[in-house]
Order: structure tokens, then C-alpha cells, then sequence
């Protein structure tokens, strides 16, 4: 996502480099934060985007597991993933990065659990970035 | 300095359209392959950053078709992509691009390469004789 420092990245650098395990938080606050420098306008501009992108990429995924049609699994799960680094939604990033290798290599067996798990993964992400907008309003309306 | 920047993940062009902006470059975001393509011949821009991976045609066929157009050729590319695979990086190379980054964009590194640019577009001024 977007900073002003030397070490700023256009995503948040740890959603895509490191793989994600069950123990991290569905959203990477502190990067996604500096990533906007505290720009809680535009994370709320990037969020609507956001959620009005996501249902129409998972449908897209849904439907080339579906049709057996691996290059749009790959492109849709592809822009997804990017999408969700730029929140630090690292859990849903890895579950999108694992249907855009199977989309690739044209392995679409098996493909629907994975989807599912992307699914509920993207629904997490969405919730946490919701709620932590909610909590950031609420915050800056008490002051 | 005019920019036309090709991402089709609306969120991360946004957030560069956003960066770049502030830093007072003037952006004109297309989303898809073809728009680019589209864009670019309408308005010839001074830097185009491309997304390799988008719809309605590849990054690399929009490449090659610059390499054929006599009024893009010379228009510098900077190549994003999420696919950090050095075919890729070779063959966005080959195709006489800028510089590749992998995404995340180092936004610094972004500058850097920018700024390059920017000085090769903007005529040095002459030092009079004797300053």
C-alpha cells in the first residue's frame, strides 16, 4: 500500500513474501495503517472498492472452478490475491494464492475446497476491516 | 510529467493513483490491457506503468505492440507484477522496458525511477558561459 518512506511498498510487503499461518490476525493493522499514514478517508475509499470488487472476483473464481476453466481461476484469484495484500489480509491472500497456482498449473481437482476456504477467508478479512473502520470512526467521533 | 497507469486491481491502482497524485504527477488510470492500449494511442503519455497481468489482453502483448507502434516505442515503461519470476522480468526486459517491480511496489524505488525519467524529459538549462 501506499507510504512515504523508503521502505513504503504499494502492498503491504508481508502479506506476500512470508507465508500465512493460522495464528496470524486476519488483518495486518499496523501495515495497512502506515501503508494510508494514519489516511483513515482513503482506507474507508480503498475499503468500499474493496467490497464491492470482492464479491464479483470470488463469483469469477466460483465460476471457472465450476466450468473447469483454469485461466480465469488464475486471473480472478490472482487480482484477488492482490487486492487482499493490500489490507495485509494475509490468511485470504495465501487461501487466493493457492488457487492461482492450481488455476496455472490447470489442477482444478479439488479446487472447491480450496474455494471454500477462500471464501470463508475473504469473508473474515471483510469483517475485520469493516469492524476496525467502525472502530476508527467511533474513536475519531468521541474526540 | 503525464502518466498512464494500467492495474486492473482497483484497489492497488487507487493507491498509486493516490501516491502519485500527491507527489504531482497527472495519472490517468485504465484498468484492463486493451484500455491501456486505447489510452496510450489517444493521448501519449510520458511513462506508463503496466501491470502485466491484467485482462483484455496481457502486459507483454500490449509490449509488444508498443515495440511496433513509432509513436509509443520511445514512451518509457515501468513494469508491475505480481509474479516474481525472473521469465517474466527477462522477457519484460527484452521488451525494452524501464525497470520491472515486483509487487509490493517499493514506492521509493518507484520515485527513484520516476525521477530518472523526469530528468531525461526536462531540458537541462544551459550554464552561461563564465557562471
Amino acid at each position: 500500500m501506499v507510504g512515504h518512506n523508503s521502505s513504503a511498498s504499494a502492498s503491504p510487503s508481508a502479506a506476500k513474501r512470508l507465508p500465512a499461518s493460522a495464528d496470524d490476525p486476519v488483518l495486518d493493522r499496523t501495515t495497512m495503517l502506515a501503508s494510508v499514514e494514519n489516511d483513515l478517508a482513503l482506507l474507508q475509499e480503498l475499503a468500499e472498492l474493496f467490497f464491492a470488487e470482492s464479491p464479483a472476483l470470488l463469483a469469477q473464481i466460483r465460476a471457472g472452478v465450476d466450468g473447469h476453466n483454469a485461466e480465469s481461476v488464475e486471473r480472478s484469484a490472482h487480482t484477488l490475491k492482490g487486492a487482499l495484500a493490500n489490507f495485509g489480509a494475509r490468511r485470504a491472500c495465501e487461501a487466493a494464492r493457492e488457487l492461482e497456482i492450481c488455476g496455472r498449473e490447470g489442477r482444478l481437482e479439488g479446487a472447491g475446497p480450496r474455494f471454500s476456504a477462500l471464501e470463508a477467508e475473504v469473508g473474515r478479512a471483510c469483517k475485520a476491516l469493516s469492524d476496525f473502520l467502525g472502530e476508527a470512526r467511533h474513536e475519531d467521533s468521541a474526540r | 510529467m503525464k502518466i498512464l497507469l494500467a492495474e486492473d486491481d482497483k484497489v492497488e491502482n487507487r493507491l498509486l493513483e493516490h501516491y502519485l497524485v500527491d507527489r504531482g504527477f497527472t495519472v490517468s488510470s485504465v484498468f484492463d490491457a486493451e484500455s491501456a492500449w486505447r489510452a496510450a494511442e489517444k493521448d501519449v503519455p510520458d511513462v506508463i506503468l503496466l501491470d502485466l497481468h491484467m485482462p483484455g489482453g496481457t502486459g507483454l502483448g500490449f509490449l509488444k505492440r508498443r515495440g511496433a507502434s513509432s509513436r509509443l516505442r520511445s514512451v518509457p515503461v515501468i513494469v508491475i507484477t505480481a509474479m516474481d519470476d525472473p521469465l517474466v522480468r527477462r522477457m519484460a526486459e527484452q521488451h525494452g522496458v524501464e525497470t520491472v517491480f515486483t509487487k509490493p511496489v517499493d514506492l521509493f524505488l518507484l520515485d527513484v525511477s520516476l525521477e530518472g525519467i523526469r530528468s531525461r524529459l526536462t531540458p537541462r538549462t544551459p550554464v552561461p558561459p563564465g557562471a
